[in-house]
C-alpha cells in the first residue's frame, strides 16, 4: 500500500458502508485480475465520482452517466471518500 | 480457450472476399446492431469463421461507387477482452484472426446520450491507428433528453470524422454512407491522437487516464443537463426491488412462455402436416419411377446427386474432392437399393428426419423474438439483476436464468442463449446442465407415463408432470453446483452489469435475430441430424425380415386378426409385419443384447428398442413402442389405445411389464437422459469441441441410469412391482 492511500485511510471506507443517495469519490479498488478490469472499464476507477443509487446486494451505482449493478462482494473492494461536489467531473 | 479451437474443414469460404471491409464496433447498448440492420437492410448473414465459435454478422453495404462488407463485431467495454465474444472483436480489430481481413475502416458506434462513457473505448480504438469514423448513434434520444453535442468540436478533439446518426429514424445515415463511399477507395489518413501520453503515469491506472480524457473531451463538446443519469427511474426502483422485481420477473416470464406455448402449436402442426404431405408426394413420385432396374437406378442416382449438391449449396459448404467423392459414392449406394427400400429411406429416414428437426423451429424463433425484445428494451439486465442472488447459490451468475428458462421450451435455443454469460466457465457449466430441464419434446413421454400410472385421475397425472419438472430443475441446479465444485471449479464471476436505459425495442432487430438464429440452427444442426436419422433408419430396417414370414399379431390384436373384416385384417397384418421387422432388425437385436444392462431398471427388450431408437430424439419412443407392440406408427397418435395395449403386456412370470415401478423408472430415465441429438450438435457448436458434447451425453446417461436404478429398486422394495 502506498503512502497516498495510507494518508487517506482515515476517511476512506468500503463502498458497502456508503449511504444510498450519497455521492462518493473512489479512492482505490482492491479487486484483482478480471474483476478489477470489469470494474474499472465501467468507470469505477480511482478519482472518479459515484452515486449510490440503490443499496443491498447487488447494489446499483451511477457511474459517468450510466447505472451499474455490482455485487456486494465487489463493492467491499472499492474504497471511497464522501464527495460534495456536484459536477460529474474528476478532480484533475 | 475452447472458442479458439480449430474446427472441421467445412467452413464457408464465401465470407472471405476481396471487397473492402468496414467493422462496426462499440460498447454493448450503443445500438450497434440497429445501425448494422439500418445500413444493410435484413440482407445480412451470420458468418462462422474458421477457428472461432462466435458468430459475427456480415452484410453487404452498397454505396454509390463501391460495395463493401459490413462486419458487426460483438460489443465490448474495453480492449481488455474477457468474454469469448470480446476476444473475437479485439482480435478482429488487431488483425489477429487468420480468416478475417483486418478492417479497412472502423465505424465506432457511440451512444449520444452517454458520450463520456463510450469515449473511453474510443480512446483505445483510436490508439489502434486504424482509419476510424465515429457514428454518434441515438442522436434523436439525446436531442429529446436535452443534450446538445457539438459534433465539429468533438471531431476536432478526436481527430476523426464524427457523424450524428439515428438508426431508428434514419437521420444522418445518408451522410455516413456518403462519407464511407468517399473514404473507402482511399482510406482516411490516420492522424496521431494526443491523448496517448495520458495513458502513462496517472497512478498506474490506464482506465483512470482514459476516463479522464473522455471526461475532458466530453465536457468541451457536450452540454448535458445537470441531473442527467443521476437518479434511478421509478420503473427501475420497482424492477430492481427484491420483492416487486421478482414478481415482475415471474409475470414477464410467464407471459413469454404462455405466448410461446400458445403460438408455437400452430406452426408446429403446420410443419408436421406439410411434411406428411411431402412424404405422400414422395411416395407417389417414387411409385412412378421407371420400373426398369437400370433406368430407375440411374434416375435415383441423378436425384440423389442433385439433392446432395443442393444441400451443399444451401449450407455453403466447400466443394472439396473428398466431399464430392462421398456424394457420388452415397448416390451410387442409394441407387443400388431396391425401390421399396429407397422409398422407405426417403420417406421415413430423410423426410422424417428433416421434419423432426424443423419442428423445433417455431419455438426457437418465437423464443429469440422475445429475447431480442426484452434485451433491446433494457429489461433483460434488470431480470438478471433480480435473479443474481438466487443463481449465485448454485455458483451461477444471474444471467444464466435466460438460457435456463429458454430450455423449458427447448434446450437448443437455451444453449444458444447462454452467450449472454460473459465468463467462459460459467457459460460452459450452464450449457452442460441445460438439457436436464424439461423441454417440450419430453411432454409426449411424460403424458404416456402419466396415463399409464394414473389414467383415471387427472389430478394425480398432473402431479407426475409437476414432479418431472421439479426433478429436472433440481438435477440441473445440483449438477451445476457439483460441476462448480469439481471439474470446473471457481465461484461465479461477481456481478458487474450495466443497467442500460429503457428504450423502445426494435421490431427490425427482433426479426434480424430470428433469421440469424434460425439459419445457424438449420445450417449447423441440420446436416448432422440428417446423417444420424439415416443411420437410425438403417438400424431399424436392416437386416430385412425373410420374405416368407407369417405375420403374428400382437397380444390384444389377435381377436381382430380372427375377424372377417378384410380392411382391418390387412392393417393388423401390416402392423404385425412391421413389429416383427423391428425385432429382426439391428435395433431389435440390440434391444435384446442390452437386456442385462437395463433389466435392473425394470425395462424389457421392447422398452430397450424404444430407448435406443429415441437416442436422437426422445419423443420417438412413443412411436417406437407403438410399432414394437404392433399398433403401427399411427397407433402412437391414439394415446388411449397405446396405453391400453401397454397395460396388457405381461412379463414371463405373469407380472405386468408396465407396473408402477417400471413406469416411475422410465419417467426418471427420460427426465434425466440426454436422448436428443440436435442438442448435442448445438453443444458442440457453442463449446467448440465434441469433448463437452460427449461429456454431457456421458454424465446425463450415467445420471439417468443411476437415478432410474435407484427408483426402480426402491419401488420394488415397497412392493410397487406388481
Amino acid at each position: 500500500m502506498n503512502r497516498l492511500s495510507d494518508n487517506q485511510d482515515k476517511d476512506s471506507l468500503p463502498l458497502t458502508r456508503g449511504e444510498v443517495g450519497h455521492r462518493v469519490r473512489v479512492d482505490r479498488v482492491t479487486a484483482e485480475g478480471e474483476d478489477a478490469i470489469r470494474l474499472k472499464r465501467m468507470g469505477v476507477c480511482p478519482g472518479f465520482a459515484l452515486n449510490i443509487l440503490h443499496g443491498g446486494d447487488p447494489m446499483v451505482l451511477g457511474v459517468s452517466g450510466s447505472q451499474i449493478a455490482i455485487s456486494k462482494q465487489l463493492a467491499s473492494c472499492i474504497f471511497v471518500r464522501p464527495s460534495s461536489d456536484l459536477t460529474p467531473d474528476t478532480d484533475r | 480457450m475452447a472458442s479458439l479451437t480449430t474446427q472441421q474443414s467445412d467452413q464457408q469460404n464465401s465470407t472471405v472476399t476481396n471487397r473492402p471491409s468496414i467493422a462496426l464496433i462499440g460498447n454493448p447498448n450503443a445500438g450497434k446492431t440497429a445501425l448494422f440492420n439500418a445500413l444493410t437492410g435484413l440482407r445480412a448473414k451470420t458468418a462462422n469463421y474458421p477457428g472461432i465459435t462466435v458468430d459475427c454478422r456480415v452484410g453487404q453495404i452498397r454505396l454509390p461507387n463501391i460495395t463493401a462488407d459490413l462486419l458487426d463485431l460483438p460489443g465490448l467495454y474495453s480492449l481488455d477482452a474477457l468474454s469469448p465474444e470480446e476476444k473475437v472483436a479485439e482480435a478482429a480489430l488487431r488483425g489477429e484472426l487468420e480468416s478475417v481481413k483486418r478492417p479497412d475502416v472502423v465505424v465506432l458506434v457511440v451512444d449520444a446520450t452517454n458520450v463520456e462513457r463510450h469515449l473511453s473505448l474510443a480512446s483505445e480504438i483510436l490508439d489502434l491507428r486504424l482509419p476510424t469514423i465515429v457514428a454518434l448513434n441515438l442522436i434523436d434520444a439525446a436531442d429529446s433528453a436535452g443534450i446538445t453535442i457539438d459534433a465539429e468540436k468533438l471531431a476536432a478533439q478526436l481527430k476523426c470524422p464524427v457523424i450524428p446518426v439515428s438508426a431508428r429514424t434514419g437521420q444522418g445515415l445518408e451522410k455516413l454512407r456518403d462519407l464511407l463511399d468517399r473514404v473507402l477507395p482511399a482510406p482516411l489518413t490516420i492522424l496521431s491522437t494526443d491523448h496517448v501520453s495520458c495513458t502513462q503515469g496517472c497512478a498506474g491506472c490506464s482506465f483512470t487516464a482514459r476516463f479522464q480524457w473522455a471526461a475532458s473531451v466530453a465536457s468541451d463538446a457536450i452540454d448535458t443537463p445537470p441531473q442527467h443519469g443521476r437518479k434511478a427511474s421509478r420503473l427501475d426502483r420497482i424492477l430492481t426491488n427484491p420483492w416487486l422485481g421478482t414478481a415482475a420477473f415471474l409475470l414477464v416470464m410467464m407471459g413469454v412462455f404462455y405466448t410461446i406455448f400458445s403460438l408455437a402449436g400452430v406452426p408446429m402442426t403446420l410443419i408436421e402436416e406439410l411434411f406428411s404431405i411431402v412424404s405422400e408426394a414422395a411416395n407417389g413420385l417414387i411409385d412412378r419411377l421407371p420400373a426398369d432396374r437400370w433406368l430407375g437406378g440411374s434416375t435415383i442416382f441423378g436425384l440423389v446427386l442433385t439433392s446432395w449438391s443442393a444441400v451443399n449449396w444451401i449450407t455453403k459448404s466447400s466443394w472439396t474432392w473428398p466431399r464430392i467423392s462421398i456424394g457420388i459414392l452415397m448416390a451410387l449406394l442409394i441407387a443400388l437399393l431396391p425401390v421399396q427400400d429407397f422409398q422407405s429411406l426417403v420417406v421415413d429416414g430423410i423426410i422424417g428426419g428433416v421434419g423432426g428437426v424443423l419442428v423445433f423451429l417455431p419455438q426457437i424463433c418465437i423464443l429469440f423474438f422475445f429475447i431480442s425484445l426484452l434485451e433491446d428494451s433494457g429489461y433483460m439486465a434488470r431480470a438478471a439483476f433480480v435473479m443474481e442472488r438466487l443463481m449465485r447459490c448454485v455458483g451461477l451468475p444471474g444471467k444464466a436464468f435466460v438460457p435456463m428458462l429458454s430450455s423449458h421450451a427447448c434446450a437448443i435455443p437455451g444453449i444458444m442463449a447462454a452467450r449472454v454469460i460473459d465468463n467462459w466457465r460459467d457459460r460452459l457449466v450452464t450449457i452442460l446442465v441445460l438439457p436436464l430441464l424439461t423441454c417440450s419434446a419430453r411432454l409426449p413421454v411424460y403424458a404416456m407415463v402419466a396415463a399409464l400410472l394414473f389414467g383415471d385421475s387427472p389430478a394425480k397425472a398432473a402431479l407426475v408432470f409437476v414432479g418431472a419438472y421439479l426433478l429436472g430443475i433440481a438435477a440441473a441446479l445440483l449438477t451445476a453446483y457439483a460441476l462448480k465444485k469439481s471439474i470446473l471449479p471457481g465461484e461465479a464471476a461477481p456481478l458487474v452489469l450495466e443497467l442500460p436505459p429503457f428504450r423502445m425495442p426494435s421490431l427490425r432487430n427482433a426479426l434480424g435475430t430470428i433469421v440469424d438464429r434460425a439459419t445457424v440452427f438449420i445450417r449447423r444442426a441440420g446436416t448432422v441430424i440428417l446423417l444420424i436419422s439415416i443411420v437410425l433408419w438403417g438400424l431399424t430396417t436392416y437386416p430385412k425380415l425373410p420374405e416368407n414370414t407369417q405375420p403374428v399379431a400382437a397380444i390384444g390384436n389377435r381377436a381382430i386378426l380372427e375377424t372377417e373384416r378384410p380392411s382391418e385384417k390387412q392393417e393388423v397384418e401390416e402392423n404385425a409385419t412391421s413389429q416383427q421387422q423391428l425385432e429382426y432388425s439391428c435395433a431389435g437385436r440390440l434391444g435384446h443384447m442390452v437386456e442385462p444392462i437395463f433389466d435392473p431398471l425394470g425395462f424389457d427388450w421392447k422398452i430397450n428398442v424404444g430407448i435406443l431408437s429415441s437416442f436422437a430424439a426422445r419423443e420417438v419412443i412413443v412411436s417406437t413402442l407403438s410399432i414394437v407392440y404392433g399398433l403401427g406408427e399411427e397407433g402412437a397418435e391414439d394415446e388411449t389405445s397405446l396405453v391400453q395395449t401397454l397395460r396388457k403386456q405381461e412379463r414371463a412370470d405373469g407380472r405386468p411389464v408396465y407396473n408402477t415401478a417400471t413406469c416411475l423408472s422410465l419417467l426418471v430415465f427420460y427426465v434425466l437422459a440426454m436422448q436428443c441429438l440436435p442438442t448435442q450438435v448445438v453443444t458442440r457448436r457453442e463449446t467448440g469441441s465434441w469433448k463437452w458434447a460427449i461429456f454431457q451425453l456421458g454424465y446425463m446417461t450415467l445420471l439417468a441410469y443411476a437415478a432410474a436404478l435407484l427408483v426402480y429398486q426402491t419401488a420394488v422394495v415397497f412392493g410397487l412391482a406388481h
